[in-house]
Formats: C-alpha cells, structure tokens, sequence
C-alpha cells in the first residue's frame, strides 16, 4: 500500500513537470511569435534613389541632405567593403551615362579615390583632402598631386565603389549639400 | 531535492507569464493631456517636414509604422509641411500626451522630398513644445 502511494506521488509530479514543461514552452513561444500588426503607411519624404540602379547602396551619414557644412567637416560613409572606391563632388548633377564610363565633365569640382592613389579608408574624406577634377583627361579623372578648395555654394557629392577589374559595382545617391 | 526543483521551474513558468501580461497592462497612468507642438527650421536649408502621432512609431526606408498611426496636420492638399530657413510654425498641432509623436524631415529637391532625418518623441517636456531641427540636422524637444 505504501508503494503504491509513493509511486502515485511520482506519477502525480511526473505529469506536474509535464504540464509545466508545456506551459513553459507555450509563454515563450507567446513572447516570440509578436508578429508586427502596426499600421503602415507610405512618407511622402523618401530616402534618395542611389544614382546607378543596378549598383549596390553606399550609405552617406554625414552630411545629410541639404546641410551646410563648413572647411572642417568631414564627409561619412559606408564604403569600406570596396576595393577601389572614390567620392566625387559636383555642382550640377552629372551626366549618369557618362559617369558610368568613367568620363567627367567640367561639373566635377574634387574627388579623391584610392584608384588614383589618394589616401582612401572607405568611411571618411576629409574636406580638407580633396584633388582637383580633371574633365580632359578620360584616363585620370583625378589630379593626384593637385589639391582643390570649395567656394561657397551648392555641391552635389556622389560615393561610387569598383571591384578588381575596375567594374562599377556600388553607388550612393547624389545629395546636395551647402558649403559655407 | 527533486520537490525543490520542481518548485522552483513552476515558479519561474509563473514569473514568465506574469511578465508578458503585464506588457500589455502598461496603460493605466494618469489621465491624457493635449501637448501643443510648433515647429522651428534651424538647418540652415528649406525643409518639409511630416508629424505622426501614434504609438510605438517607427520609420523605415519610406515607411511610417506604428499602432492608432495618425497624420497630425490640418492643412488642406498637402503632403508635407514646408518650412523656409529660421522659420518658426505659427500653427499649432495637438497631440496627446500618452501618444508618441514621430517627426521626419526632408528637403525638397524638384518634385521630391529627400530623406534627411526622423526622431521619436514618447515624452514631452511641457505642455507646450516646439521641435528645433538644428543646423547638424538633430532634432530636438523644448518647452515653448
């Protein structure tokens, strides 16, 4: 008789642990399974198109859009995963076919790249470090020595990253920012 | 031993689920207030900006997420707010103080309106604000 008891209280817990095992798994999968029922809808103010679509995204982080900034600014970016990247500074959007072929026109101001054997981390540029464009030149479109300085105004800067053989492979948007 | 084990599992199983009903509990505080919110363009650029009101706002690439999600303006056939340099919003919007407020701002570019910032506001310093987009492109709260 006293066996029986004992192994009733064992079968008794057994089935505790059971049930409770279950309640266990069943709240966490509750706390897991939040799935996002917020309401959605679509900004009229969107994130700028990158400037050749087939391309993979460079992010900008500084400036932002529109910004002013002044000789000590730096410019920020996500480009480090490129071989060879560049970052070109215009005063009126260029031509996108034209880009794509490596050719600038006189809307290019300064750039600097690491294809042109300029110092080049894939994050940031310096303002402060910027080569002169040279639109005549289809081969070097960087001066590697010639160093430029904005004037005030208007400038449009442009991220664009190549693999080995020199292919385009990733672009950011063209964004607009103010020199002071 | 096996008891205490036993005892200590289901108490933890209670603590769990005692945890995610009172996630859902979190709204019994003291009653609504109407915050009046202006807006001030300090960023040195002509902005738009848009106001939502809601709870648990998100923005993310383009879209605005979140729960009672609600376009907070008055004006009439306008998508966005648009702000000149140093203009300061004489126009007041009304938001209730349980709800968060999510400001994004861009710029106009042609017949665009490019992305520059957004910022979540869940508490509000009075019941008068202003949000200050300052010339970094921060945004930021202040009692009027």
């Amino acid at each position: 008789m006293k066996i029986n008891v004992v192994f009733r209280r064992k079968e008794i817990l057994n089935i505790l642990i059971v049930v409770s095992v279950f309640l266990n798994i069943h709240c966490t999968k509750v706390e897991n399974d939040t799935e996002d029922t917020r309401d959605v809808n679509i900004s009229a103010i969107q994130p700028k198109d990158i400037f050749f679509k087939n391309t993979e995204r460079i992010n900008q982080l500084n400036p932002f859009p529109g910004q002013t900034i002044s000789s000590k600014s730096t410019f920020t970016f996500e480009a480090s995963s490129v071989t060879y990247g560049a970052l070109l500074i215009f005063n009126k959007l260029p031509s996108a076919e034209n880009l794509e072929k490596g050719i600038i026109d006189e809307s290019c101001i300064a750039g600097v790249s690491n294809i042109a054997s300029h110092d080049w981390d894939g994050r940031t540029v310096q303002l402060s470090n910027l080569y002169k464009c040279l639109p005549d030149n289809t081969l070097e479109i960087l001066s590697k020595t010639e160093k430029v300085y904005l004037e005030g105004g208007s400038y449009y800067w442009i991220v664009l990253g190549y693999d080995d053989s020199f292919a385009l492979t990733h672009s950011s948007p063209a964004l607009l920012f103010n020199y002071q | 031993m096996k008891k205490i084990l036993y005892f200590i599992f289901v108490f933890t199983v209670f603590l769990q689920c005692e945890n995610i009903n009172n996630d859902t509990d979190d709204n019994e505080s003291s009653a609504p207030k109407d915050i009046i919110i202006q807006i001030q363009n300090d960023y040195g650029h002509e902005i738009v900006v848009e106001l939502w009101s809601g709870s648990n706002l998100d923005f993310h690439e383009g879209e605005v997420l979140g729960d009672n999600l609600q376009k907070l303006y008055t004006e009439t056939n306008l998508d966005v707010l648009k702000l000149a340099v140093g203009e300061f919003k004489e126009e007041f919007y009304t938001v209730s103080s349980d709800k968060s407020t999510l400001i994004i701002v861009g710029i106009p570019e042609n017949d665009d309106f490019i992305y520059v910032t957004d910022e979540t506001f869940e508490e509000y310093p009075g019941s008068s604000c202003v949000i200050i987009i300052n010339l970094n492109g921060q945004i930021e709260i202040k009692l009027i």
